[in-house]
């Protein structure tokens, strides 16, 4: 593999809009149920202060993809830039991806009775455009970047938030910049 | 496949630029406009999910009738059955009653775009009818800034990212103007400060530098407060004698009237944190403060934006660039209005189907009979001579959104006929007797500005009307050739038309001096920003008439108001009623308007909290009614921090409330005190 794509998220600049969930619906026509990405808003017991903090999250393209280690029919392939692709012509439905995946990614399709989930919109990638969730967020929180080294010895660059699962368990291709907070004058 | 311009009309701050796609007449995709500077090639989920909206199986393509009101048995019928019925009934009330008064419109904002006005000029040539003015949006503080500036204009919402102090006071923009939270976060990167002021703990308040919770309503004594630490602290302008008026008075109202012990004891912010606020504000150039919709909906909101917009003016902060006090504006809203009017000049010029208008009645001679929107239902059951008895609703959702349900159920027992004209069914509809189905913007033509920004632009119909939906103007026309088939010269409005001319037509001289452009047309290429400055009342040159800033306002005398900004207290809860609702918006709403991709909720959800739900004996998900002398609520519990143990709030929901005090003057009507409601709350 030659990179790793992946996405970096900044929890201080997500408004929680859910523009990027729409976006991703738009560009693949997907159904009301899956949510191949998702907004979820961080649990406020994890912080000091009450926080009004969002993450998005799709298929975090791991480093080491338990989807593709259990999947029986090979569904599965990393592309030489990190991307994990899912192909749903060999997909048969049986949900082992969907129980093994931490972040619970792999949507099962209840019309289709197959799987599917983000593959980073590569055609887009592949001619030089940017996924359609990255290019549809307002506040400009999601970003396409490349994994490695000098990313993570940024200062700020978070590998993962409070309630996520271990990143040692798939080595996820996503990294945060987390909530900071401000001063809360309150009279409760 | 071909490309489309459209703009969203939702009642919202952003009023976005859209490019739509489609493919053999099909909608097949909508995006931002990058060549506009504040929608930059971005969509809210709202706009984003239009496709689905255009041809969401729950749309109405046709018009329909319900026998029984709240049957929910609707038929289909042709149009020509629809307007029939409507024509023959107008007909019938004018014979009756001898005036077109029983005829009652009640439209707001629920497509904000310039055709749909053509609802007024319909019942204008149709004859005096009864209306609802006003606003039940931001009146207080329209009239406040008008009051104070002599018209409200805001600066261009690009302005405040050049701010170094932002005070974001009551207002939530990261849920309720998106676009607006990528120039407050440039802001920050380039050392801005921000500090936001609201009743409770919002997703814009969490990406703050400080949160400064504020007693609901008390935001003007606040205000009031800090103007004292500046003159203590000798913060305040020494020009203010050069474009002010009245600061000796308002300066001598602070130094008797306002203590700091009082103004904490309110306001429920600490001395202390008043004191460095007002001293960082003082001190720092440019701060701007932006007073958003919330904080005006009090029985003292207009009150509250006077004393802020005063703040602002005492710290030399107007007509500073990245700074000043910024609410809304409506200078690009300067349309001819000849929709409105069948009898304006420019009408007569044009070749549009003109009705004949020689054989008007008397009526078009009598005024309309004008009822406060956020009163409406009570104004027209009390209306006896004559009673209203036909209704049209058009772009509005009363019997989700306004304040009192009983009295709505009283005046629709007491109407003849109901029509409502909308894309989706809606409480309100559930009460009509006649539903037509009308056009999104990618089906019409149609013109939109901003209260926020100054762009200007066409919308253009991208896609055929879906099924047998017609625009407000089609209608409006089809309505007046069925009522001057009928009787000729019943109804002075046009018979037919282009949309395309109608809505050249509304950019009269005054519109195009202020885009900057030569003909009408030249807008069909884009939309265009005006040419207004980018700083508000930069040079401080202002509109009242002692063409200065007026801490003293003798328009607000002559109106029965303190003609100086001050604190009369909001209304306090009771033992019946002892919890405040508010009723903020949710970002995935515009009021009752939702989008279909949403997260539906069956049930409303009452945040509160922790303390206070455990005091109620209340745990997450618990059922709950909350009940006041108006009506109650089945609610789900949900504690969340954050919120104080005297409010509760249920995400824009429909609630009881008083006016206003301000919004007479400038328009027509008071506006809704949406947050002076009180509520108690128990146990299922």
């Amino acid at each position: 593999m030659s990179k790793q794509l992946g996405f970096l998220h900044n929890s201080e600049k997500c408004v929680g809009c859910r523009g990027c969930e729409i976006a991703c619906k738009n560009e693949y026509q997907i159904e009301a149920t899956p949510q191949w990405r998702k907004v979820f808003q961080l649990h406020e017991d994890d912080f000091s202060l009450p926080t009004r903090m969002f993450f998005s999250m799709a298929c975090n393209h791991c480093a080491h993809p338990e989807c593709l280690r259990v999947c029986p029919v090979k569904a599965y392939t990393k592309r030489e830039d990190g991307i994990v692709i899912h192909d749903p012509n060999r997909c048969i439905g049986c949900r082992l991806c969907t129980m093994a995946c931490p972040y619970d990614r792999p949507q099962i399709n209840p019309a289709k009775k197959k799987v599917e989930k983000c593959n980073l919109c590569y055609q887009r990638i592949d001619q030089g455009e940017k996924p359609a969730c990255v290019t549809a967020c307002i506040p400009g929180a999601l970003e396409l970047v490349e994994i490695n080294d000098s990313l993570d010895q940024k200062t700020g660059i978070l590998k993962t938030l409070p309630g996520l699962p271990s990143p040692k368990i798939t080595s996820p291709s996503i990294r945060f910049i987390g909530p900071k907070q401000g001063k809360q004058i309150r009279r409760d | 496949m071909e490309f489309h311009q459209n703009i969203c009309p939702r009642n919202c701050y952003d009023t976005c630029s859209i490019i739509s796609t489609t493919h053999n007449g099909v909608l097949i995709s909508v995006e931002g406009n990058p060549a506009h500077e504040y929608t930059l090639g971005k969509l809210c989920p709202k706009a984003l999910d239009d496709v689905k909206k255009v041809y969401s199986p729950q749309r109405i393509r046709y018009p329909m009738r319900q026998q029984v009101r709240y049957s929910g048995f609707w038929e289909r019928i042709s149009w020509d059955e629809a307007l029939t019925l409507i024509a023959e009934k107008i007909l019938n009330l004018e014979e009756t009653y001898g005036t077109t008064l029983p005829l009652a419109l009640n439209k707001y904002s629920g497509n904000f775009g310039i055709l749909h006005n053509a609802m007024e000029g319909l019942f204008t040539g149709i004859g005096a009818t009864t209306r609802a003015i006003g606003s039940p949006c931001w009146s207080a503080g329209v009239e406040a800034q008008t009051l104070d500036f002599g018209t409200f204009f805001c600066s261009d919402p690009l302005d405040m990212s050049k701010a170094k102090l932002i005070w974001l006071w009551g207002v939530n923009p990261a849920w309720t103007a998106v676009h607006q939270m990528p120039i407050i976060f440039d802001a920050i990167d380039h050392g801005a400060k921000v500090v936001c002021f609201d009743t409770h703990f919002s997703a814009t308040a969490a990406r703050a530098h400080r949160y400064v919770k504020v007693c609901p309503g008390t935001d003007g004594l606040l205000a009031l407060g800090f103007a004292k630490v500046l003159l203590e602290e000798g913060l305040i302008d020494p020009n203010l004698g050069s474009y002010t008026f009245g600061h000796e008075e308002f300066i001598h109202y602070i130094e008797t009237e306002i203590s700091l012990d009082h103004c904490s004891e309110i306001t429920g912010v600490p001395i202390s944190t008043i004191r460095n606020l007002a001293i960082e504000y003082g001190q720092t150039h440019p701060a701007c403060i932006w007073a958003g919709f919330g904080l005006q909906r009090y029985t003292n909101g207009g009150q509250t934006l006077r004393a802020i917009d005063a703040l602002g003016a005492l710290a030399g902060h107007l007509g500073e660039e990245g700074g000043g006090v910024q609410y809304a504006q409506f200078e690009t809203w300067r349309f001819s209005g000849a929709i409105q009017d069948p009898f304006h000049p420019i009408n007569s010029s044009s070749n549009a189907d003109q009705a004949s208008v020689d054989n008007l009645t008397l009526n078009q001679k009598q005024t309309d009979r004008l009822l406060n929107i956020n009163q409406f239902a009570e104004e027209a059951f009390n209306c006896t001579d004559p009673p209203v008895k036909m209704l049209w609703i058009s772009g509005r959702n009363p019997l989700s959104q306004d304040g009192n349900l009983q009295q709505w159920k009283k005046l629709i027992s007491q109407l003849d006929l109901i029509v409502v004209s909308d894309l989706f069914h809606s409480k309100s509809s559930e009460a009509a007797d006649l539903f037509l189905p009308i056009t999104t913007h990618y089906e019409h033509w149609d013109l939109n500005s901003s209260y926020w920004h100054y762009w200007v632009g066409v919308n253009e119909p991208a896609i055929p009307p879906v099924g047998e939906s017609r625009s407000d103007l089609q209608i409006a026309w089809d309505v007046s050739s069925k009522l001057n088939k009928l009787k000729p010269g019943s109804c002075a409005f046009p018979i037919s038309g282009d949309e395309k001319e109608t809505l050249l037509r509304e950019l009269g001289p005054p519109m195009l001096d202020i885009l900057g452009i030569k003909k009408a047309e030249d807008l069909l290429n884009g939309p265009v920003r005006a040419k207004y400055p980018r700083t508000a009342w930069e040079n401080r040159t202002f509109a009242t008439p002692s063409r200065r800033y007026e801490f003293f306002s003798s328009r607000a005398s002559d109106a029965h108001l303190s003609p100086l900004p001050i604190f009369i207290p909001p209304l306090n809860s009771s033992i019946d009623a002892p919890l405040r609702l508010l009723t903020p918006h949710h970002h995935s709403t515009i009021n009752s308007q939702v989008y279909a991709t949403g997260t539906a909720n069956p049930d409303y959800v009452l945040h509160l909290a922790p303390e206070l739900a455990q005091r109620y004996d209340l745990a997450v998900g618990d059922r709950a009614q909350i009940w006041n002398e108006s009506g109650l609520l089945e609610v789900v519990i949900q504690p969340i921090l954050g919120i104080s143990n005297d409010v509760v709030i249920v995400f824009q929901e429909q609630v009881e409330g008083p006016l206003t005090d301000m919004g007479q003057l400038t328009l027509g009507a008071r506006g809704f005190a949406l947050n002076e409601t009180f509520v108690n709350l128990r146990k299922l």
